[in-house]
């Protein structure tokens, strides 16, 4: 293997290049004082993030879209923990096939899936709205939630809950003072998983979208006009800075769990 | 005699088809150290989590103090628990740790306060209040277990295999300072090892598991002495097994014919199973057996042999001896006292033995 350092450092080079260099022209245009998109840059402005402030729609659409990854994050981090105790805790007759089913959404094409969801739903009669798209995206992140809590749940030792209940703690008591403070650090990671992947999830959200449009939909709309890409750049740095923020909080909520408790709740997910 | 504290009648459990335990029935004193031993596998687990309250009985019934528990939660028995690993609470400091069933009582501060450092200086862990559970050593999560469970004054402490994780000399360290314990607390202690010399060396009472079953409660030196039958005989210390077969029966004992010794006259009490099969087994320790290094030695019941090998151990020396007429080797055991020579393999051997160090077993 150290034959070659030199091939494999450019590869690697190149690689995290070709990764990340896209990312870094958005701020590098959002800041630019030109319409079009291209080299040489022209100037230094604000202009795109003032358009930003006054873009109504895109406000509204941020609103639905954040309203729609917190309901996401928060339904599919319950339904996550409930399962993920289940099939770590307790034995039941089908249970791989039930738990397949409750994975199965992680391979299926999201086009399917949005196709399959808005047949159903106009057959049942219900009517497209906010909550549609929640209902869809709960579906795809529940298993994310499971994979990382059932992870937490896996290294949580049985017999801690068995000495708090042996200690003369009710159930509830040991669930509340011992159970969860253990996996919080899995439930706060589900949670980011969770909005993250409900805030910029496009295919689902197009089919079973209302009337109002999420961000990732705005976006696309708004790709349709040249003179907007500026201000979209602008977007899309707001949004990089935003996600790198929640990045750096989650990895300091978990180092500050490991540091605590001598366990990673979240081990591997993060 | 003490009262009883734990009554156990007829337990039974299985799962599924598997037969963890059949009918155990026992009684364990109050503020007694008893143990459940056996190898891994024979339900003495099953049994201490049944008397906690984590599992229910297939058949039988449980009394503790006198009253059943039946249907009784692990948090309503006055029993607590130290389990295998601990289980210390990791997101909790040491004083939080012991202070965590004393909180759910609902007791004062200052007392809680008062309580928790007084226990931790009775196991050996005062000052260590602020300690972060993680930071602390095999033995020291030992303490603060049996701080935190022995600071609610239970009227039996439960003790699922707690030294096995530790290293062999801190081992022997804390199997005294558990007996030292129990008895300054009085509290009945109920200890599950695999550990043969463990439970020989902690007990009052020692209950052997095979299988599920009981297959002998008695005390240490009786367990020893006077095991009652060939597993049980194994499995605590050594023992050479000789066949052995029946002459006679005459009042207070039997004559037997034992390859290797011959004729043997066994008491009753040596016989604790009775000899009801012609085929018996003559069973003697290794320390019963005596090499006689002087010739004109002259008691009667000796046996000759042939040194097989010398395993030298500084205060021991152990042998196996090819017994003349014998089928396969004896252990034997001898004190390295001064002047006594070793033999070599392959030298003669002069085996004295006593008929009272013989058993007879089925």
């Amino acid at each position: 293997m150290r034959g070659k350092p030199g091939a494999l450092a450019v590869y690697a080079a190149a690689f995290l290049a070709f990764l990340y260099a896209p990312a870094i022209l958005l701020p590098v245009f959002a800041f630019n004082d030109s319409k079009v998109i291209a080299f040489p840059l022209s100037g230094f402005t604000f202009e795109w993030f003032r358009q930003i402030l006054d873009a109504d729609s895109l406000h509204d659409a941020t609103l639905n879209s954040l309203f729609i990854a917190v309901s996401t994050a928060i339904l599919a981090t319950t339904l996550g923990t409930f399962a993920a105790r289940a099939s770590t805790r307790y034995r039941f007759p089908a249970k791989a096939g039930i738990m397949g089913l409750v994975m199965t959404p992680l391979v299926l094409p999201e086009i399917i899936v949005g196709v399959s969801l808005l047949v159903a739903i106009l057959q049942l009669g219900i009517e497209l709205s906010l909550w549609t798209i929640v209902l869809g995206h709960v579906l795809i992140c529940t298993p994310f939630s499971v994979a990382i809590l059932g992870s937490a749940f896996q290294n949580f030792d049985k017999s801690l809950e068995e000495a708090s209940i042996d200690l003369g703690r009710s159930r509830f008591a040991t669930f509340r003072l011992i159970t969860l403070p253990l996996v919080l650090p899995g439930i706060l990671a589900s949670l980011l998983v969770s909005f993250t992947i409900s805030l910029d999830e496009f295919i689902i959200a197009f089919f079973l979208a209302g009337s109002e449009a999420t961000l990732p939909i705005y976006i696309w709309g708004q790709l349709r006009f040249p003179q907007k890409i500026p201000a979209l750049m602008a977007v899309g740095t707001v949004l990089l800075v935003a996600s790198l923020t929640l990045l750096a909080t989650a990895e300091f909520l978990r180092r500050s769990s490991i540091r605590r408790t001598g366990t990673d709740a979240a081990k591997g997910l993060m | 005699m003490k009262n009883a504290m734990i009554r156990l009648v007829g337990i039974g459990k299985h799962f599924g088809e598997i037969v963890a335990l059949d009918g155990v029935s026992a009684e364990i004193r109050e503020s007694e150290f008893f143990s459940l031993l056996g190898p891994s596998g024979c339900g003495k687990t099953t049994l201490l989590r049944m008397i906690a309250g984590f599992d229910e009985p297939s058949t039988g019934e449980i009394y503790i103090d006198g009253k059943s528990m039946d249907g009784v939660p692990p948090n309503r028995r006055p029993t607590n628990m130290v389990f295998q690993n601990y289980a210390i609470f990791p997101h909790l400091n040491v004083a939080d740790n012991v202070a965590y069933g004393l909180r759910a009582q609902r007791q004062a501060k200052d007392e809680i306060r008062g309580q928790v450092s007084e226990t931790l200086e009775m196991v050996g862990m005062a000052g260590f209040e602020n300690r972060q559970s993680h930071a602390l050593s095999g033995g020291q999560r030992q303490r603060v277990a049996l701080a935190r469970a022995l600071i609610l004054k239970p009227k039996v402490l439960l003790l699922d295999e707690p030294l096995s994780a530790l290293d062999r000399q801190l081992r022997e360290q804390m199997q005294t300072e558990l007996r030292h314990l129990q008895r300054a607390v009085g509290i009945t202690f109920v200890f599950v090892t695999h550990d043969q010399e463990e439970a020989l060396t902690m007990s009052d009472r020692i209950a052997v598991l095979f299988d599920g079953k009981v297959a002998q409660l008695d005390s240490p030196i009786e367990l020893y002495r006077r095991p009652a039958n060939k597993r049980v005989g194994e499995f605590i210390g050594v023992m050479n097994f000789l066949r052995a077969n029946l002459i006679s029966e005459f009042p207070g004992g039997y004559e037997v014919d034992v390859e290797g010794l011959g004729r043997v006259a066994v008491s009753m009490r040596q016989a604790p199973g009775g000899a009801s099969a012609s085929r018996l087994l003559a069973g003697i320790r290794p320390e019963m057996l005596t090499l006689v290094f002087d010739d004109a030695d002259s008691s009667e019941n000796y046996a000759k042999g042939e040194v097989v090998d010398t395993q030298y151990l500084g205060d021991m020396t152990y042998y196996e001896i090819a017994l003349d007429g014998a089928g396969k080797t004896v252990t034997l055991s001898m004190r390295n006292t001064a002047g006594r020579p070793i033999l070599a393999p392959g030298t003669g051997a002069k085996v004295r033995w006593t008929p009272e160090s013989v058993l007879l077993l089925n």
